[in-house]
């Protein structure tokens, strides 16, 4: 395997083990944003 | 003569989707009205009636996409894990949730040795009894693929019907026993596997048992990692003819429980005020209700008919481990 092919498969899978984790991150960063423009406007 | 061969017709994944976000949205409204019933109940019974639907009009192959919201859902619980649930549970709650986790291992390897049940079936059902629920066995499903279908339709099935037989008999075994409300709080967030079953019953007594009862439900939620990985190294592995070296070789570690772990730090570090935290729950709840939605999907409550003797075995060995978790917190731990 081209090593360019083996990178873009290692990236492949390592996005299908940790998409879930990211778009987990992704809500509790967006929670986070949104208490504290709560915090804010209150 | 000529023979076509077909293949045999796959929904575009957008149909799925779609599928999934009305079955989701009908079951939500259906428990809108009755609170009361657990959402999990509401998620699950119509995500098999929707399932059974769609194989009775030829479309049998469709697939909905719940591994995201399931892991997804898996990865934010880390975020409920805080020192204040640790110390209201103390050390003695620690040695309660090992001691249950010892005697489902145990009790499950020896019923597999005894070929009383399938390896691979035992460990579903104890990493399901150990507290951790219908979620952490979805959850190794996508992981160990060869328990899709059959064993992970019984494993559930089990989890849900130990859960509905707590909520009646708990309130009885509490009164007949005279249990004070925090020993019934404990025994019923340690033994009852749902989250909303267990709370449920404890909520049929007065302080402390709800929150008792909460507690320890967040602290098997925070050793849900440690579970599954037990499971795909005690249960998973076992293979004819491996050699014992290989049965002890560590499995992967599935990339939620990395991100379940790497949450769960940083809350223990007190990265999320109180409002945060209530907020990722509310996601996390939204997210397994979607994920036990596609569960239910795929559930075929017809093979349950083939497999009635595993899940009395399943449901005889949670009642002897609940029992022997009551004898301990009555007697041992007084």
């Amino acid at each position: 395997m081209k090593p360019e092919t083996r990178a873009r498969t290692l990236a492949r899978r390592a996005f299908a083990e940790f998409s879930s984790t990211l778009l987990a991150l992704a809500l509790i960063a967006a929670v986070k944003a949104w208490q504290l423009l709560a915090g804010q406007a209150g | 003569m000529i023979v076509t061969l077909q293949k045999p017709e796959t929904a575009h994944p957008a149909a799925a989707v779609v599928v999934l976000a009305i079955v989701v949205a009908v079951a939500k409204l259906a428990h809108l009205p009755a609170p009361g019933v657990p959402g999990v109940v509401w998620a699950l019974g119509f995500g098999v009636l929707a399932g059974h639907g769609a194989r009775s009009a030829g479309r049998g192959t469709l697939q909905l996409p719940y591994e995201v919201p399931l892991t997804a859902g898996f990865v934010m619980m880390g975020a409920e894990v805080t020192p204040e649930v640790f110390r209201l549970v103390g050390w003695n709650g620690l040695l309660g949730v090992g001691l249950l986790w010892a005697l489902v291992i145990v009790g499950f390897a020896v019923a597999t040795r005894l070929r009383l049940l399938p390896s691979r079936l035992a460990g579903l059902f104890a990493l399901g009894l150990s507290g951790c629920g219908v979620s952490a066995i979805a959850a190794v499903a996508k992981r160990d693929r060869a328990v899709e279908g059959t064993p992970q339709t019984v494993a559930t099935m089990v989890i849900m019907g130990a859960g509905a037989v707590a909520l009646v008999v708990y309130p009885l075994i509490g009164h007949a026993l005279g249990l004070d409300a925090a020993t019934f709080g404990t025994f019923a967030g340690l033994t009852i596997a749902n989250n909303a079953e267990s709370l449920a019953s404890a909520g049929t007594r007065e302080d402390p048992a709800l929150l008792l009862a909460a507690a320890y439900k967040v602290v098997v939620n925070a050793f849900e990692g440690l579970a599954v990985v037990l499971y795909l190294w005690l249960f998973a592995s076992r293979r004819r003819g491996q050699l014992p070296a290989a049965k002890l070789a560590l499995p992967r570690v599935p990339g939620f429980v990395l991100g379940f772990t790497v949450v769960g730090v940083a809350a223990l570090l007190g990265a999320f005020s109180e409002a945060e935290r209530q907020a990722v729950s509310g996601l996390t709840r939204w997210a397994f209700f979607i994920a036990l939605v596609g569960v239910g999907f795929r559930t075929r409550v017809d093979q349950l008919r083939r497999s009635i003797k595993p899940a009395l075995v399943g449901l005889l060995l949670w009642a002897a481990s609940s029992g022997l978790v009551l004898w301990w917190l009555l007697h041992v731990r007084g």
